[in-house]
């Protein structure tokens, strides 16, 4: 990812596998003693993310089917205390319940979907000022219980990637508010944005100040998942008016302490917002949809190495078979010689990918990318 | 301030996304007595102009939803005034979020611009299941049937309730319209549907194209 001479390119999943995806696998021949939620190779493997299931218990997958690993710290970024578990409904098909971030959900019960959020902890200013009462940076819990000199030793030698995600100021703003209000506050209450991006850079600044300078980083990931198929959720001009400044902020900071490699994760089509998001400070990105319209070959032709690609392999041609797995390999592949591009499935492997086609898939790449 | 001049007000606040100057100029038109009809028209005006904005890549999804939260404002300030004045609707729309799935934002924006363009809408709202999709089209005697859907999971209901309307006889009285981000016009073929709409400004254009044909 510093356009070095390698002896080849990352062979692995930078995001996971859908728990679908995973159940259909068994009935094509994986094996049951593969599960997602199957602890990794080491302690400080896992999400670092709050909610994120589909990120835990990817190394189990990824161990059997030969993929390199990564490190996530699992640094903690939500609420301490977590809110109460309340379930306020439960019927046979759905269950209604406030979550650990503070959320009212409904959650159906008929196979594993996303939840639909009925209203979130933040509303005001006032009812920021309470939430931010569970947001110390200093609390202890937030980093791993075998936090020490011996671990951070540990990591420094590991010959693997080490990273951290934490949510964005999109993500985060949105978990606060939830998506509806979040996106109206940009017009209808300009000053609460500004003042949850400026708690946000803040407590993430004093969360991240110890693994910062224990050295151990190679890389952040700022969780913001802000764009659709359609595009970002937000305009260029509100993202350099609202979010730029603390962008800014944290990537300086970050680059002080060494730190190079700054991502985002977004779904969706950010082409609209690329220029803000390199103007703050951010040089890589992923997982970059290719049914959104993410590019990474024109990308690169646009922002050159200024900007890292992650990603980026179609699900859809995966999920096709082999004719169009080989040819968007052929097409994309020829970028890995530049360097600054890790090519994987351009978001969680999918159901309707079948265990064939993904094998099919791995064995392709791992060829191209001369993966011993 | 002439008529002209407070309808063109009222256009110009719905496209800057202006709530003051909506709540502003809708009071003037009760003040004024303008028929609130034409007030609507120049509501219908200013979204279509929004929805330009939003193909142009001017206005994103924010931007679409503030355009709902005007028209809504407008409504509430015009509604008492418009109260006995028998409105035709241009179609009659059944919309929901298809079972299995609870995600409704898009369809909300959808709901309020099909409205607000001067349709008639019966929001079935989110995990809707198929046999109220059917009863609704019985019942509702809609020109188009629209369903909604994000998940990969939960898109292939929608073939179900096309299915399901073909069964009941009620398939050819309708055009059916899905949206949502795991669909495309490929998924609308293949499951019968008339047509996929890229997003909400479309889903409205074809809607309308419908109806005036």
């Amino acid at each position: 990812m510093h356009f070095e001479r390698v002896d080849h390119a990352p062979f692995c999943e930078f995001l996971g596998y859908w728990e679908e995806t995973i159940n259909r696998w068994y009935k094509e021949g994986l094996p049951t003693w593969i599960t997602l939620s199957a602890s990794g190779p080491s302690e400080f493997t896992g999400p670092g993310l709050c909610g994120s299931r589909s990120l835990s218990g990817v190394y189990a997958v990824a161990d059997y089917f030969g993929l390199e690993k990564k490190v996530r710290l699992p640094i903690d970024f939500a609420p301490i205390p977590r809110f109460t578990n309340v379930v306020l409904e439960d019927t046979e098909r759905y269950r209604i319940d406030i979550d650990e971030a503070g959320i009212k959900r409904k959650i159906l019960k008929m196979g594993t979907t996303i939840p639909g959020y009925i209203e979130h902890p933040v509303k005001n200013a006032e009812d920021l000022r309470r939430i931010r009462e569970r947001f110390d940076p200093k609390d202890p819990r937030r980093y791993p219980k075998n936090w020490s000199d011996e671990q951070i030793e540990y990591l420094r030698n590991l010959e693997v990637s080490v990273g951290l995600v934490f949510p964005g100021f999109f993500g985060q703003g949105r978990t606060f508010m939830g998506q509806r209000d979040f996106l109206l506050a940009f017009y209808k209450s300009p000053k609460l944005i500004h003042e949850i991006f400026e708690f946000w850079t803040n407590f993430l600044l004093e969360t991240m100040e110890e693994v910062a300078n224990a050295k151990v980083l190679d890389y952040v990931v700022y969780w913001e998942d802000m764009s659709y198929k359609n595009g970002p959720q937000i305009s260029p001009r509100h993202f350099s008016e609202f979010m730029l400044p603390y962008y800014k902020r944290v990537s300086d900071w970050l680059r002080r302490k060494g730190i190079e490699i700054i991502m985002v994760d977004t779904d969706g089509d950010a082409n609209p917002i690329m220029d803000q998001f390199l103007e703050g400070g951010v040089n890589c990105m992923f997982p970059l949809e290719v049914a959104s319209y993410m590019d990474a070959v024109g990308l690169r032709k646009k922002y050159g190495k200024r900007l890292r690609v992650i990603g980026n392999i179609d699900k859809m041609a995966i999920a096709k078979g082999k004719t169009a797995i080989d040819r968007e390999l052929d097409r994309k592949i020829p970028l890995v010689k530049e360097g600054g591009f890790i090519p994987c499935v351009d978001h969680n492997v999918s159901p309707d990918i079948s265990l064939k086609n993904y094998s099919y898939y791995l064995q392709s790449l791992k060829k191209r990318l001369s993966v011993e | 301030m002439t008529r002209e001049v407070t309808l063109k007000s009222l256009k110009e606040a719905v496209v800057n996304l202006d709530l003051e100057a909506v709540t502003k100029a809708s009071r003037e038109v009760i003040l004024k007595e303008i028929p609130p009809m034409e007030a609507v028209k120049a509501i219908g005006a200013g979204l279509e102009v929004v929805g330009k904005k939003y193909e142009a890549k001017e206005y994103f999804l924010a931007e679409l939803m503030m355009a709902g939260e005007a028209v809504k404002e407008a409504v509430k300030i015009l509604q008492p005034a418009m109260k006995g004045i028998k409105v035709k609707a241009k179609g009659k729309v059944v919309i929901g979020t298809v079972r299995g799935d609870l995600h409704d934002i898009g369809k909300e924006v959808v709901v309020t611009l099909l409205s607000a363009s001067g349709f008639d809408v019966e929001d079935l709202g989110a995990d809707v299941a198929t046999e109220a999709f059917v009863e609704a089209t019985r019942k509702e005697k809609p020109n188009i049937v629209a369903m909604s859907a994000l998940l990969t999971t939960s898109m292939h209901e929608m073939e179900r309730v096309v299915k399901e309307l073909e069964k009941a006889g009620l398939r050819r009285q309708v055009k059916v319209i899905i949206g949502g981000a795991p669909v495309d016009a490929r998924f609308a073929k293949k499951i019968g549907a008339d047509s996929c709409a890229e997003d909400a400004i479309q889903g409205v254009q074809l809607c309308n194209k419908w109806v005036s044909k």
